[in-house]
């Protein structure tokens, strides 16, 4: 087993020993099974009182009757709250989970055992990215795994290829999106003189990605933003916030992932075809990409003057 | 510097700065193969900087220093494949068994097959059957064993102690003094210890180097030291002798 894998090979052990890893995706999981649940109920509720009022007005001698509601929505837009969970909660997971890779580190001390064997920076960091990146694929996959069960069991909807297409899609780009937060707590954790620091800045960070920003991008309140419904609505805003759009809006990442997400999986049926969301949203899927290779160039010169008898970043 | 077959360690004018103080003042030492060193001092006097810069933990501030023939700070790979290093606090995964401590630690230093050569090397410090335990349970004395264990898996060329007695009772103070007579003789290892307590010196090394406040103050074999110091009645009445050399 080469070194990498060595490393990756430990992370993923000792993440999945770590408690609070536990209690967040366990959170995570049941609330993408409860949105499920919810999502197939309501779907279910409205076909069953639909067919009810079909055989009463059949009864009453009605024969011109509306079209099902549930055929007005597409099968994808089951898996919206999908968006509002990963913005939120898988983001603040992967913040702590890379926040843990390196703190446990600092804390076991080992790293002056790690930093006297034949390895490299670059190995280490990449050895532990690699594992943090089996454990949040591993959730995200559950997660896709029980949406799409939950949508099997939808009456009178059923996934076509081109709604895979989109799934595939929506899971490989929030896996990047909550891959950049585990960098920032893996940077911060390398970077911070106290472990509340190291998990704070981070922290700090999510809440103006995914709320400040956003909301000078949009002028929507936060509500409204993380509302499944009103995701992709469409506002006027006035100077102000027309101005931080200009300034904002390519850098955003927050509001780009519930952006694409939202046009991914579609509310209505008459939606974009997948390559048309992707071509309009290039520049925000090379923001994702500069800015995960830019925190991962700042982890490798932090790691490199970092100072393991001291337990700090040498300036 | 010198490059003479036979000298293992050496250091020309090696210096380290921080902002207010000076922890290490032009070191020159020399150390050859197959020797016990014991690098004495008293707390703060510079030993673990000296240690951690030929680990290549730490960056020299100036000067240089060569480990098994290459530069510690140009050559820090080569360096590291070629020594084992025990920290004054030896730490692990708690959380984690001995073995797959020490199998972590082995794969990053090369070692293919671990199982066996942990085996080895437990069977070799006589401490085998405590593989399956996890870390957070040991003692002290247990935990600066399986120290010892990480640090002689890969067999390195030169094994540096930092105060490895710290913490131990008379019994694992012993059983360490005859790990290292016995690494030393059995693999010919080189060892480098630093430590403040004089009666292990006497016991385990063959020379000694006596730094203080950054600076060597004495070096030579202990036989010579002994027969130099002829007049003084122990090796602290020789120690405090060589304090006021300076």
């Amino acid at each position: 087993m080469n070194q990498i894998m060595v490393i990756a090979h430990s992370e993923i052990k000792n993440l999945f020993r770590e408690r609070v890893f536990f209690l967040l995706s366990t959170v995570f999981l049941l609330m993408t099974i409860a949105s499920s649940f919810i999502g197939w109920t309501t779907y279910s509720t409205t076909n069953a009182v639909y067919q009810a009022s079909v055989t009463y007005l059949h009864q009453q001698g009605v024969f011109q009757i509306p079209t099902n509601p549930v055929l007005s929505f597409p099968a994808l837009a089951s898996f919206r709250n999908v968006i509002v969970y990963i913005f939120l909660i898988g983001s603040l997971m992967a913040i702590i989970i890379g926040n843990r890779s390196f703190i446990r580190e600092r804390k076991s001390g080992i790293l002056q055992l790690l930093f006297t064997r034949p390895v490299s920076i670059s190995s280490i960091i990449l050895g532990k990215i690699m594992g943090i990146s089996v454990v949040l694929l591993a959730v995200i996959s559950l997660t896709a795994i029980v949406s799409i069960i939950s949508s099997l069991l939808l009456p009178l909807k059923h996934l076509g290829g081109v709604d895979l297409v989109n799934l595939i899609i929506f899971y490989s780009y929030s896996f990047c999106y909550i891959l950049l937060f585990a960098f920032l707590g893996l940077l911060f954790a390398i970077t911070a003189k106290s472990e509340s620091l190291a998990l704070f800045v981070p922290v700090c960070i999510w809440v103006g990605v995914s709320f400040v920003m956003p909301e000078l991008v949009t002028g929507q309140t936060p509500t409204a933003l993380l509302n499944p419904v009103t995701m992709d609505a469409v506002t006027s805003p006035g100077n102000f916030f027309a101005f931080m759009q200009s300034i904002l809006a390519p850098v955003s990442i927050g509001w780009h992932y519930t952006s694409i997400g939202s046009q991914l999986l579609p509310a209505t049926i008459d939606s974009k075809s997948t390559i048309d969301i992707l071509l309009e949203n290039k520049n925000s899927l090379i923001v994702l990409i500069i800015t995960l290779v830019g925190s991962y160039l700042l982890m490798l010169l932090q790691l490199q003057k970092y100072d393991a008898i001291n337990d700090t970043v040498n300036e | 510097m010198n490059r003479d077959s036979n000298v293992i360690i050496s250091t020309h004018l090696l210096t380290k700065k921080y902002k207010k103080s000076v922890a290490l003042d032009s070191l020159d030492l020399t150390i050859n193969k197959g020797e016990i060193f014991g690098f004495l001092g008293h707390n703060g006097a510079g030993k673990t900087t000296t240690v951690s810069m030929l680990t290549t933990l730490l960056l020299p501030t100036s000067g240089s220093a060569l480990v098994c023939g290459f530069d510690v700070v140009k050559d820090s790979f080569e360096v590291k494949k070629r020594i084992g290093y025990l920290p004054e606090n030896v730490k692990f995964y708690d959380n984690l068994t001995a073995y797959e401590n020490l199998a972590y630690l082995a794969q990053l230093s090369g070692i293919h097959n671990p199982k066996d050569k942990i085996n080895e090397t437990l069977n070799f410090l006589e401490f085998a059957g405590v593989e399956n335990k996890k870390l957070g349970e040991f003692s002290k004395g247990m935990r600066q064993r399986i120290g010892i264990a990480q640090a002689i898996l890969h067999d390195p060329q030169v094994l540096f102690l930092d105060e490895p007695t710290s913490g131990l009772d008379p019994m694992g103070i012993k059983k360490l003094r005859d790990i290292i007579l016995k690494l030393n003789q059995e693999k010919g290892m080189t060892i480098f210890i630093n430590t403040h307590l004089l009666s292990e010196v006497a016991k385990t090394c063959t020379t000694i180097g006596v730094l203080n406040h950054g600076k060597l103050i004495y070096k030579d074999s202990l036989k010579n030291i002994i027969q130099r110091f002829h007049n003084e009645d122990s090796l602290e009445d020789i120690y405090f002798s060589m304090d006021s050399i300076q």
